[in-house]
């Protein structure tokens, strides 16, 4: 097992070194492709391995059923990333955009960030899942910066700065549960190791604790997009090269989402902290898609309406998390897999349009389903997963943290369910807009590259068959992850 | 330690009155050593070995080289200054203070039993660097207070536990030199695309 | 028959529409074939489920067809039980009904995207039927909102019309919200009951208040999909969007899926409840009734005008429901089987008339390629089957003997004309009697309506060139309107036996009683509850109406031959010109008079006197009436929704400054909060 972690992390960390070297544009993009596909076949032997022997720690690294949960987002987002890159790569050269000197860097770049966030979740020293964590970051600014104009500049410098400030909280966290450890009397077991925290982190100064959540979930939470924290989300989530938005979107804020569940597994060790933090993060959860409404109403850039539409779905997890209960967690756990399937599929579709079109510009991408009738049909299909609406696995899960709000009164409920309403109302508004009128007059009915009905057909596949049934594989990681992070240890 | 706390305060009063951009950079190694050296401080006590590597690594890092990859950029820089910060040098030292009495309030509040002063300096250290975050339009000065916060972070964590295990350390070192590098590359190229590095500008995507 | 043949027969069924889907995706580029194979299938479904429904219908007792554990959710259950089974039974005899049509009507719609039509029509009647079948909150609700979603691309497939592309996203948006409040209503019983199945809700323990919300939010939750006033807003322009034969379900079924859910929570789950209730039930189905019926009258366009029209039926199938609900709760429990048994076979009637009505609208619209009343006109001659289903339908709706509307209706007025009884104090007794004038008066308005529609669109001249060269539809369309036609005139003979079984449907629930409500009497119906007895016969009436029709041709005949004389029409001394006819705008105008503060007409003219300075030259006439529903409540709402976005938007101002400020205003407020006491 340990072997296999490494080789999860090294793969990356060769594959990205070695396209350095590749000149040839398409075979860069290709050889990242086989690298990605050798990191996620490696990530999916792992869960394969970890379903059938159970949990795993050693050196540093760890496996349980919540970060395993985890590493299948990334291993799928990450295979259906590489597998966008491909033409999406190749229409910015012809476009012009990019220059082929840029290609290599990009695909290392991508694989260095693929390895950022594995790394993030199987650490298992809530210090070094810090470390990791800030080191996303940075690999993703470049990755966000990367055609290196004003707006991606802008994007990147935003995403930097508000994010490190709220990293800085997350440590001031890490570091006053650390002091709590130590206070406790427990200097010489593991610091801030999960193990030795979930064994007697209930022995920790609660009050020590409680302050020590704020800063992490305010910390972890800027990371993750929470509003009033999400500031930099649609800036950086808009202008990245849309790949990159995808695994944003879809991979990177589960990963943060990951953090804030390991700390809340200890928080909720102590039964006065997880109360206070769940409550700061149904706070937040609510407030997240509040916010969202107004952008979500009136928006004019494609890639924005999709970035908010992700503060919405990390608002709704973030009120799973928070209601701590058996049923939000479970919710939440879904709908972070469906969410990250779905908004980074849904990001492929839009850079396909964005490219088509050459324009961000809503009202300019107009007839899509005359101009590309089944690329239309998946938009929609997309937008209705996102929106949380049946077939699609979205709908099971947002129906079960709702359900789970409606076990301690009713408003809280009833106050996310109109909010969502009115966020569906913006997205599906500006969906009918892009599907239905007359196309420009200059666009011809395009054929699209194989690659991109590929990655956006295998998440149309898993998000529909995650409507109706959940493998009982998957299942038992889900409830097993709702014991950890509900505080029940390992 | 007092000494210490109050060279700490007092570089972090000087930055905020600061608008030449070397000069707060040459500021910003004075705070850095005046954290080495209160990191070998904590370390005499004790045998803890990993003390002093953590001093000597602020030394190389923050005193080191950040400031030459900062000097580096700001070499660019010619004719940038922070001319009209968005709270005079003035406020911001007024605001400062008001921060250092919240500092003080959050401690006696939240952290009693401890040492005092050390922890409200530093956690001042922590908030100040925030202040010149938001009320200054240079990004150098930005990645200044960036820098100021992970100080006033680092000492807090000395005062109340000696310092994180040395591994951790070392990954948040790592991330240090790695976000500073990261931030000159983009002020760098902020220079050419915008012709200036104040971010003010950086206004176009909103909504 | 037993249960497990049942069962099979279920699945049966849901194989057969799925492979409806199947055999349309696989014969996507022959759409003709696939138009015969997937509507003749989707027919076969219908048949399959008629027998089914009227099975479980006639043994009275609830067949579980599967049960089974999902996820997380508990035990889920498809149980088909009276209630559900008597709106199956609806389903599948309009449902199939729209299918036969359908292979004639959409043989005009064929293109390459012909395919996607008939695989989503499939889909619409299996989740419809889903809709039903589900026996727990979490299968009804994806049911539900598959039923929704399939029915919204059926809206917008002719999305070359922005028109329908607006109406969609309004119809969807609506009853996305309308969910949101059933969701709502659902948890709110499914955290006391601890389970999501409908089982367990019927015995939900709750407090007062708790009863109360969820009866306001399935309220405006189902009232929405009802399209009940003041949240209709999206049916008179969704209805008319789809192709008719959807149009013909949706208005026909899928309106009434709103009732059977008030029926599940009103009877089953939250059992009586206090007076209120049933009153203010009342309330919203009265002024839907008016409204609905003021503006079909004041519509022009042949299909909105029936789907403004559905409104006024959902309305009278309110008061029903409202009434029973008011007996009920005063614990008169043979009258509260009668109102709700009226409100019941009101649903069904007006599911068939209604159908058959969109069908030969539909037929009428093709023919002609308007929906514009005002450019129809003499096409009794030229498309005498759809007259003649048309007229039928119309008689129905209008409520005339011997035809099912007016049953359900008589039955409605007979009611309401005990509800007095059931209401206290003097004000109530006022407007007990008041709505019995006001569903009367409702009553004839929609006479008045349905003979502007019959009159202007079939008799008299073609108004345009299309109209005078339509020709009559092809027999798969005429066939399923005469059907629906005849069903009309069944239902109005033989009322009794859909009557009785709406009776054992009723029977179980508590608060009411059905037993020996209607029996079958030598002459007709007889309706016996508590101090109203009463005989319907209709069989007497028709008979009368038929003497009365033999006596007046007699009459005809003794007094002599009839001439024919041939001459032009005096026209004051011009050629007359179909111009000269009387208009549909015409014919509303003195309605529209009488009713001018509640519907603000408006009226512009356009005069040119240069010509003719004492009789001056009409340009252009253009009557319109406001909508006051929209004009006092949704324009506001989404100008301040709008006005908020855009004031909210400035948070996102751009400047990273800002931003930081966030996080420290964000922190300083969270650390001040947690360190409360």
């Amino acid at each position: 097992m340990f072997e296999l972690i490494l080789t999860a992390l090294a793969i990356p960390f060769v594959c990205g070194l070695a396209v350095l070297a590749i000149r040839r544009p398409a075979a860069a993009a290709w050889f990242n492709l086989c690298g990605s596909l050798l990191t996620s076949a490696t990530l999916f032997w792992i869960v394969r391995r970890f379903v059938a022997q159970g949990p795993f720690h050693q050196g540093g690294f760890m496996l349980d059923a919540l970060n395993v949960l985890f590493l299948l987002i990334v291993a799928v987002l990450s295979l259906t990333a590489a597998l966008y890159s491909i033409p999406y790569m190749a229409h910015e050269l012809r476009d012009g955009h990019l220059t082929e000197k840029m290609i290599p860097r990009y695909f290392f770049l991508f694989q260095f960030f693929v390895l950022t966030m594995i790394l993030t979740l199987v650490m298992e020293n809530l210090g070094l899942l810090w470390v990791a964590v800030e080191a996303t970051t940075l690999v993703s600014a470049l990755l966000v910066a990367f055609s290196l104009n004003r707006s991606s500049l802008e994007a990147a410098w935003k995403y930097v700065m508000v994010c490190s400030v709220g990293i800085a909280m997350a440590l001031l966290g890490t570091i006053l549960l650390y002091y709590a450890q130590v206070q406790a009397g427990y200097t010489d077991v593991q610091p801030l190791g999960w193990f030795a925290l979930s064994e007697n982190a209930f022995l920790f100064n609660p009050a020590l604790v409680k302050l020590s959540a704020m800063f992490i979930l305010i910390g972890y939470g800027t990371k993750a997009g929470l509003a009033p924290m999400h500031t930099w989300l649609p800036d950086a989530h808009s202008q990245a090269p849309t790949p990159v938005s995808g695994l944003l979107s879809g991979a990177l804020l589960s990963v943060a989402m990951y953090a804030i569940a390991r700390n809340l597994a200890v928080f909720n060790l102590l039964p006065t902290v997880g109360q206070v933090a769940g409550q700061l993060l149904v706070g937040f959860g609510l407030l997240s898609i509040g916010i969202a409404v107004p952008f979500l109403l009136l928006q004019h850039d494609i890639k924005r309406l999709l970035a908010y539409s992700s503060v919405e779905n990390i608002g709704l997890i973030a009120l799973g998390f928070g209601l701590g209960s058996p049923l939000g967690l479970y919710g939440a756990l879904l709908h972070l897999i469906n969410n990250a399937i779905g908004k980074s599929a849904l990001f492929y579709v839009s850079g396909e349009l964005v490219q088509q079109y050459r324009t961000k510009q809503i009202l300019r991408i107009r007839g899509v389903i005359r101009v590309m009738p089944v690329f239309g049909g998946m938009l929609l299909a997309l937008v209705l997963a996102v929106s949380g609406l049946p077939p699609f696995g979205t709908f099971l899960s947002k129906l079960t943290i709702i359900q789970a709000m409606f076990h301690d009164g009713w408003w809280q409920g009833l106050l996310a369910l109109l909010l969502l309403a009115a966020v569906f109302a913006g997205m599906i508004y500006y969906t009918l807009k892009l599907l239905f009128g007359e196309p420009p007059a200059n666009l011809k009915p395009l054929r699209l590259s194989p690659a991109v009905t590929v990655a956006v057909g295998l998440s149309l596949l898993l998000l529909v068959s995650t409507g109706f049934y959940v493998p009982v594989w998957l299942d038992a990681l889900l409830r097993a992850a709702v014991v950890i992070v509900g505080g029940g240890g390992r | 330690m007092n000494v210490l706390t109050v060279l700490l305060l007092f570089t972090a009063f000087l930055i905020t009155r600061v608008s030449n951009l070397r000069l707060a950079i040459q500021i910003l190694i004075v705070q850095s050593l005046g954290v080495a050296v209160a990191c070998v401080w904590s370390g005499l006590g004790s045998e803890l070995m990993h003390t002093y590597i953590a001093a000597m690594l602020t030394v190389v890092i923050k005193a080191g080289m950040i400031p030459y990859a900062l000097f580096r950029v700001a070499a660019r820089l010619r004719n940038e200054t922070e001319n009209k910060p968005i709270l005079s040098p003035n406020q911001t030292s007024l605001a400062a203070a008001l921060l250092l009495a919240v500092a003080y309030g959050l401690v006696d509040q939240a952290l009693p039993g401890l040492g005092r002063d050390a922890l409200a300096g530093a956690l001042s250290g922590f908030l100040i660097g925030l202040l010149i975050m938001i009320t200054r339009r240079q990004a150098v000065l930005q990645i200044v207070g960036l820098i100021m916060m992970e100080n006033g972070i680092y000492l807090l964590g000395l005062s109340m536990t000696r310092g994180l295990p040395l591994i951790i350390e070392l990954g948040v070192f790592f991330d240090v030199m790695v976000a500073v590098i990261v931030l000159g590359i983009l002020t760098f190229r902020l220079k050419l695309s915008f012709m200036t590095t104040d971010t003010t500008v950086l206004q176009k995507l909103k909504g | 028959m037993n249960d497990l043949e049942l069962d099979r027969l279920f699945f049966q069924m849901v194989i057969i529409f799925l492979t409806g889907c199947m055999s349309a995706v696989a014969l996507w580029k022959s759409p003709r074939l696939a138009n015969c194979v997937s509507h003749g299938l989707a027919a076969g479904g219908c048949a399959l489920m008629f027998y089914l429904a009227g099975t479980v219908l006639a043994g009275g007792e609830a067949v579980l067809i599967f049960i089974g554990r999902w996820l997380h959710a508990g035990e889920v259950a498809l149980r088909i039980d009276p209630l559900a089974a008597f709106f199956l039974l609806l389903l599948s005899v309009v449902g199939g009904a729209a299918s036969i049509y359908a292979i004639g009507y959409t043989a005009d719609h064929y293109s390459r995207r012909y395919a996607i039509l008939p695989v989503l029509f499939n889909l619409f009647l299996l989740s419809t039927v889903f809709v039903f079948a589900s026996s727990h909150a979490g299968a009804f609700l994806i049911a539900w909102e598959l039923m929704t979603l399939t029915s919204l691309l059926l809206v917008v497939y002719e999305h070359e019309h922005a028109a329908n592309v607006r109406a969609g996203f309004i119809y969807v948006v609506m009853t996305y919200t309308g969910t949101a409040f059933l969701m709502a209503g659902f948890f709110i019983m499914a955290a006391a009951a601890g389970d999501l199945s409908f089982e367990k809700f019927i015995a939900v323990s709750l407090t007062q208040p708790q009863r109360d919300l969820v009866f306001l939010l399935a309220f405006i939750g189902f009232g929405t999909k009802a399209g009940i006033i003041p949240l209709h807003v999206w049916l008179p322009k969704a209805h008319p969007a789809a192709p008719s034969h959807v149009s013909a379900i949706l208005s026909g079924v899928m309106l009434k899926t709103a009732i059977y859910g008030m029926a599940r929570f009103y009877l089953e789950f939250l059992g009586v409840g206090p007076t209120w209730w049933g009153v203010m039930v009342i309330g919203f189905g009265i002024v839907s009734a008016l409204l609905g019926v003021l503006y079909a009258l004041m519509e022009t366009d042949i299909k909105r005008l029936l789907a403004y029209s559905s409104l006024e039926n959902l309305g009278v199938v309110l008061l029903g429901v409202g009434a029973g609900m008011v007996f009920s709760s005063a614990g008169k429990p043979l009258l509260a089987g009668l109102a709700w048994a009226a409100a019941l076979f009101h649903a069904f009637n007006h599911g068939i008339f209604k159908a058959l009505l969109f069908l030969a609208a539909g037929a009428v619209v093709q023919a002609t390629g308007t929906r514009d009343l005002e450019a129809l006109g003499g096409l009794i001659r030229r498309m005498p089957y759809t007259a003649a289903a048309f007229f039928v339908g119309a008689l129905a709706i209008s409520s005339l003997p011997p035809l099912n509307g007016f049953i359900s209706e008589w039955l409605t007025l007979q009611s309401l004309f005990f509800l007095p009884q059931a209401l206290t104090g003097v004000s109530g007794k006022i407007a007990g009697a008041l709505l019995f004038i006001a569903l009367a008066m409702t009553a004839a308005l929609v006479a008045a309506c349905f003979v502007k529609v019959f009159g202007i669109a079939f008799l008299a001249r073609a108004r345009s060139r299309k109209a005078e060269t339509a020709k009559e539809a092809p027999f798969t369309m005429t066939l399923p309107m005469l059907g629906l036609a005849g069903a009309c005139l069944y239902f109005g003979l033989q009322p009794h036996s859909m009557l009785q079984a709406i009776s054992r449907v009723l029977q179980p629930y508590i608060g009411i009683d059905t037993r020996g409500l209607f029996e079958v009497d030598r002459i007709g119906l007889m309706i016996q509850a508590n101090h109203a007895e009463g005989v319907l016969s209709v069989t007497l009436l028709a008979g009368l109406l038929l003497i009365g029709c033999l006596a007046a041709a007699g009459l005809y005949y003794l007094r002599g031959k009839a001439v024919r004389v041939t001459a032009p029409i005096w026209a004051c001394g011009r050629a007359a010109t179909p111009r000269n006819q009387y208009s549909a705008t015409g014919f509303s105008g003195p309605v529209r008079w009488s009713f001018r503060y509640v519907l603000r007409s408006q009226r512009q003219r356009i005069v040119d006197e240069n010509e003719n300075i004492y009789v001056g030259r009409k340009l252009a006439y253009h009557q319109s009436i406001r909508y006051i529903v929209d004009e006092a409540i949704y324009y506001p709402v989404q100008r301040w929704i709008l006005r908020q976005a855009r004031f909210m938007k400035r948070l996102q101002a751009g400047s990273v400054q800002l931003y930081v400020g966030y996080v420290l205003v964000v922190t300083i407020v969270v650390l001040a909060w947690s360190g409360r006491k």
